[in-house]
């Protein structure tokens, strides 16, 4: 089975009730195992439309959209559940933590509908992550009580809880500062040495640098590739 | 997904949202408060009339007159085939008037009345216990007893505390006498210690303070002295229904039978109907007060947890984990929110029963108290209401995209 993601012809079109708006349009795009992907563009491109599909955060009006060979459009909701939870991390820009928990049990929360992952070892898992991003002393913090960058690696963290193969941010850093900035995009470009697949949306250039394939959108276009 | 999982995971929730959850619950116990408290007073109004004015034992009295306007035993016999009678008695020997007197008490001797009596066919005691039919010499009095004639004035300081007379002796005078054309003349006077067993509220069984209780046979015994010689009537008889709610079958049956029948005391029906109407009134809005603000609360938390919900499909919760787990929530809030409440109107009817029975009016002995079945429905509603009303909006939120949830839109 190939590992890969794969959309072909891919289209989204929102109806308003005085207009029609194509957020992807006939997109075609092969995301492979161990690189590092950014997609750029101003905003509005669809580049976040794009990183949320291939999530299956979103669904395609038209098109198909295969994840490690299966195809997802007429998949049931469980099984892509089971996708986002088995072999999709997300990150997104404003963290999306639960304020309500700490940054070790945020860390936790993929974990429990995990069967591979029993109780004991959450906890641990947790920790070890945590550590591994130089947490080690905000475990027992409150997201309010972290800084942006630690909120953002907390979030990487949680993506990283059932040790999936592919790592979606959409905006990583758009919410820190420069040396932050360079933290969080230094950890993910890591993960693809590690084996994983890491996919970045941004409007930053600086991902550029990290970057082993670019695209670049527009008008929910891929206009084109590095 | 293990069901300890999702315990935990909605204590957590639970815990972790406490402030926001403190507001809930303090409004889903007032619901519950307000749905026990109608459902107590609903209750205890019912069982304060079923027991204290329809089955008061002057409400299930009836007079039968005898047609032939002789004695006559076989008018009883006729009288014993029709169902529901807990007992016929003469007319003569359900109660007689006696003089009283109760050693070391000052002012205390006139006349009382001696009503016959059983387990079944009695006022409801306050305290001490009933009589039987094997009983003799014994009596229950009222609570407020008064010796002397209830038509005479007479000032509170004559009313005696009946609980102090419980194990004393009452001694009872009575005359046999010879009947001539001038009345009656006394031929010799009997005597008779009763001793108190019980107290009865002669308020709530529509009593007069100088009414006491002996048994059937106390009574027949001392008529057989008072009336010996006497033109003892025209043979009418009492008949004393098993339920109130049987009183009017049995006249009928004695109309039929050619009977005159005449009820010894008739309940204020308006009362009883005011005192329903009420409770069933005060029962419904709360209710529906109830029962809606608990689907009010409980489709506003769910809204406010529309993100969370985005952030566990985001991380790969399906819609049942998401379900199950804020089913949970609402379990848990559910079950403190009726130890709380039930805390609370435990509290509130205590106060109440004691307030009431402040007033010097009937409605002071209604006693409310709450019911097993209360308890139960009390708790079914406080774990089903919420469950269903989040449910409802919860299914709504689950089935949008998680960009709508995490929109919070």
């Amino acid at each position: 089975m190939s590992e890969e993601i794969n959309l072909k012809n891919g289209y989204k079109i929102y109806k308003k009730t005085s207009e029609t708006i194509k957020a992807l349009n006939n997109v075609d795009l092969k995301i492979e195992k161990g690189k590092f992907y950014a997609i750029m563009g101003h905003s509005g491109s669809g580049k976040s439309t794009l990183i949320q599909i291939l999530g299956l955060l979103d669904s395609l009006t038209s098109g198909k959209l295969y994840i490690d060979g299966k195809e997802t459009s007429n998949m049931k909701e469980n099984d892509k559940t089971y996708i986002r939870m088995k072999k999709i991390g997300f990150v997104f820009q404003s963290f999306y933590l639960n304020p309500k928990l700490k940054a070790i049990e945020n860390v936790m929360l993929p974990m429990y509908i995990n069967k591979e992952i029993k109780g004991r070892e959450r906890k641990q898992r947790a920790k070890d992550l945590l550590k591994s991003f130089n947490l080690s002393d905000r475990i027992n913090h409150y997201p309010k009580e972290l800084s942006g960058g630690e909120q953002q690696r907390v979030a990487i963290a949680r993506a990283l809880a059932n040790n999936p193969e592919y790592i979606l941010a959409d905006e990583p850093t758009g919410n820190l500062d420069i040396d932050n900035e360079k933290i969080v995009l230094d950890l993910l470009k890591k993960l693809t040495r590690e084996g994983k697949t890491v996919v970045v949306v941004s409007h930053n250039e600086i991902v550029k640098d990290y970057a082993d394939e670019i695209y670049y959108m527009s008008n929910g276009e891929i206009r084109s590739k590095i | 997904m293990k069901i300890n999982d999702y315990i935990y995971l909605a204590t957590k929730n639970v815990l972790s949202e406490r402030k926001r959850y403190m507001r809930y619950i303090a409004l889903l116990s007032i619901s519950i408060i307000i749905l026990i408290f109608s459902l107590t007073f609903k209750e205890s109004i019912n069982d304060y009339v079923e027991k204290n004015i329809k089955n008061n034992i002057f409400y299930r009295t009836i007079y039968v007159g005898n047609p032939n306007f002789k004695r006559d035993e076989g008018l009883i016999k006729k009288v014993e085939e029709i169902s529901h009678i807990e007992k016929i008695i003469k007319q003569e020997n359900f109660s007689t008037y006696v003089n009283a007197n109760i050693e070391d008490i000052q002012q205390n001797e006139g006349s009382i009345k001696l009503i016959g009596c059983n387990e079944n066919i009695s006022p409801s005691i306050i305290k001490g216990r009933y009589i039987t039919d094997e009983d003799k010499n014994v009596c229950i009095i009222p609570k407020e007893f008064y010796i002397g004639d209830i038509n005479d004035k007479y000032n509170e300081t004559d009313i005696i505390d009946g609980e102090k007379l419980i194990g004393k002796k009452i001694t009872v005078s009575y005359s046999m006498y010879e009947y001539k054309e001038l009345g009656p003349v006394i031929i010799q006077t009997y005597t008779d210690d009763f001793y108190v067993v019980g107290i009865y509220d002669n308020n709530i069984n529509m009593g007069y303070p100088n009414e006491c209780y002996v048994s059937f046979n106390d009574v027949e015994n001392i008529n057989k002295i008072i009336l010996t010689g006497a033109n003892i009537g025209n043979g009418d008889i009492l008949v004393i229904a098993d339920n109130w709610n049987n009183v009017d079958g049995i006249i009928s049956e004695l109309e039929k039978q050619g009977f005159s029948t005449q009820l010894y005391s008739v309940p204020n029906y308006i009362l009883i109907d005011i005192i329903n109407i009420i409770g069933i009134t005060m029962f419904t809005l709360m209710l529906i007060l109830s029962i809606s603000t608990m689907i009010i609360n409980s489709i506003k938390t769910s809204k406010d947890r529309e993100k969370i919900y985005g952030l566990l499909k985001t991380v790969g919760y399906s819609k049942k984990n998401i379900l199950i787990i804020n089913f949970i929530e609402n379990i848990i809030i559910g079950l403190i929110s009726f130890i709380i409440g039930v805390i609370i109107s435990l509290i509130i009817i205590y106060i109440i029963n004691n307030l009431l029975y402040n007033f010097n009016f009937e409605i002071r002995h209604i006693n409310l108290k709450i019911k097993v079945l209360t308890y139960l429905m009390s708790i079914f509603i406080s774990i089903f209401i919420p469950n269903f009303a989040s449910m409802v909006s919860n299914i709504i939120i689950v089935k949008k995209s998680i960009i709508q949830n995490k929109e919070g839109d």
